[in-house]
């Protein structure tokens, strides 16, 4: 409970960056995935897809 | 994929998820909407038969919409807040309520005219947010104030903010604007007339509304031909500031009529209190407007001169897309993705607007020079919400149209309803979406082309369907409790925002089912 609270204030904390965060990273990410799929580059493409869910997972919970 | 009713509802769980995650439990569209996305993408791929790869490019479609989207929300928000800062807007609100003591006619001009007029600027909520507190300053209620700010924009949501919504109804369901524009601007010019009218009964009840009825009449009219003109003309962007400049000039006009002329007598007040406030050196009301005066000219200029379009159209952004296929048979064809000319784009053009304005106002001495990292923060703080929120609901509509759900849902309502229920129906869904996601935008993005789907299984007219899901977006999204929270924001409404959302839920589904009545009638026409 007290480790919640923790996390709770912290996102309150650094809201407006992880948005920001979240956001720079659903523009970017998605071109790192087109360059990978049209160079056959798995990593580039599974890297890129990563972090897009990273950002919607960050969306999810910071709200 | 066979149509059965399971298989209906599968489809539907996703838009199901946000209107629960928004409606129930209150979360914000940029949360409901990365959530319903992850529920899409599971249902894609264990129902649909969508691979990884197709998702992947789903995403990467959806974020090319966004920024085509973003690039206008995000250039909105700098030069509004430009403006603002100089006093643009402070100084629209204040003069305008002293043209005329009749409550009637301050009522129109407020609640009306000059919330049409931010909502062609600017939108995202903030007209309500203005325009709300100057109605309260000429002695309406505050409740009274948003509910009438709220309705009196509604018909202007459509083609206003640059036309943000328009352009994700054009990108979207990839039409061209010249054959989308027409049955759009038909609905909602008709929408302008109950949108105010219902403001003069909210503000001075039913004797009002009976004098006032030639005078909305007459501004319908002009508002309503002017927005047609411009947006059939291929100048949508403009269509709702410009219906709502007409509207401005002409009601300037009718308000030196001997039927407005003779109650001045609460004007007085007004001069009074800028009396009190009137220290500061005055500021040119030209100078400080022309912000709005320079967006216009190059909005006029930009689309209206070929070779200068052409000039500014030459780069652009889009990607080429393989042919896709989910396991279960639906296939989308190979080809380009959205086109965004970045030096042409009507975000392009209020970006030159923005910078050419600051100039002004820093070189007048209306900017201070740490003006500059203010403004930028609260474009940051608006933006980023907003724009979180067009990814998500972008990112889940691409989902489902790239794996065939947006066509199953599009089926399911083509065989429940015939093709002389569903033009009735149509305005509501746009509604709903609106109502939903908060915005007209979103509400594009994420039934426009299960609409436009059902239109072709039903042989509906394409363009009047999706103009009535545009317009019934554009009514929706004013009582939609996103835009509550704004409205109330700034009127000391916060914690009963239940009851305002009531109000205008009340009042607001008068123009939908007016909407909805026209489309059917149109229908026979079309």
């Amino acid at each position: 409970m007290i480790k919640k609270t923790k996390i709770q204030l912290w996102i309150n904390k650094y809201r407006t960056r992880l948005r920001t965060g979240a956001l720079i990273l659903e523009i970017i990410a998605p071109f790192g995935i087109f360059l990978g799929l049209s160079s056959a580059n798995n990593l580039l493409s599974v890297l890129s897809g990563v972090l897009i869910l990273t950002g919607l997972i960050l969306m999810a919970v910071i709200g | 994929m066979p149509l059965t009713l399971l298989n209906w509802l599968l489809a539907l769980t996703p838009v199901l998820a946000v209107i629960v995650l928004m409606l129930v439990f209150k979360w914000g569209g940029s949360r409901a909407g990365a959530v319903s996305w992850m529920i899409a993408v599971g249902i894609a791929m264990l129902i649909f038969g969508a691979g990884l790869e197709l998702i992947a490019y789903a995403q990467i479609k959806a974020i090319l919409l966004s920024l085509d989207v973003m690039y206008i929300i995000w250039a909105a928000l700098l030069l509004f807040n430009i403006a603002n800062e100089a006093g643009a807007i402070k100084m629209i609100g204040d003069g305008l309520p002293k043209l005329t003591g009749d409550r009637v006619m301050q009522a129109l001009l407020i609640g009306w005219l000059l919330v049409s007029f931010l909502q062609g600027m600017g939108g995202f909520g903030v007209p309500v947010a203005i325009c709300a507190p100057i109605l309260i300053g000429l002695g309406f209620g505050p409740i009274q104030s948003v509910v009438m700010a709220a309705i009196g924009h509604g018909w202007a949501v459509n083609f206003g903010s640059l036309a943000t919504s328009f352009q994700s109804l054009m990108a979207v369901t990839g039409l061209p604007g010249e054959l989308l524009a027409p049955a759009t601007a038909l609905l909602l010019g008709v929408a302008a007339f109950p949108c105010g009218a219902i403001v003069v009964y909210l503000g001075c009840g039913w004797k009002g509304l009976k004098r006032a009825l030639p005078v909305v009449m007459i501004l319908s009219v002009v508002m309503g031909s002017v927005q047609y003109i411009l947006a059939v003309n291929g100048l949508w962007t403009l269509g709702a500031t410009g219906a709502a400049i007409a509207g401005l000039v002409v009601a300037v006009f009718l308000m030196r009529l001997p039927w407005f002329k003779s109650r001045q007598s609460d004007a007085l007040s007004n001069d009074q209190a800028s009396a009190e406030t009137g220290k500061e050196k005055p500021k040119s009301f030209l100078v400080t407007v022309s912000a709005y005066i320079i967006l216009v000219v190059l909005a006029f200029m930009i689309n209206l001169i070929p070779g200068l379009k052409a000039f500014l159209s030459q780069v652009k952004l889009t990607l080429q897309f393989p042919a896709l296929r989910t396991s279960s048979g639906w296939s989308t064809e190979a080809g380009p993705g959205r086109m965004i000319s970045i030096f042409g784009h009507p975000g392009a053009i209020l970006l030159y607007t923005s910078i050419i304005a600051y100039l002004i106002y820093w070189r007048a001495g209306y900017l201070s020079p740490k003006a500059f990292g203010g403004i930028l923060k609260k474009v940051g703080r608006g933006a980023v919400n907003s724009s979180l929120g067009i990814i998500a609901m972008v990112g889940l509509a691409s989902v489902m149209m790239q794996s065939g759900m947006t066509n199953m849902l599009a089926r399911g309502l083509s065989e429940s309803f015939n093709r002389n229920a569903y033009p009735t129906i149509a305005p509501f869904i746009g509604a709903l979406g609106a109502f939903i996601t908060g915005s007209n935008n979103n509400s594009n993005v994420l039934f426009a082309v299960m609409q436009q789907e059902t239109a072709t299984l039903l042989n509906l007219s394409i363009p009047l369907i999706l103009a009535a899901q545009t317009a019934g977006g554009s009514l929706g999204s004013i009582m939609s409790p996103a835009k509550v929270i704004v409205g109330c924001s700034t009127v000391g409404l916060s914690e009963k925002e239940g009851i305002v959302m009531r109000r205008i839920l009340l009042y607001g589904i008068i123009p939908l089912i007016i909407m909805a009545v026209l489309t059917t009638l149109l229908n026979l026409v079309y």
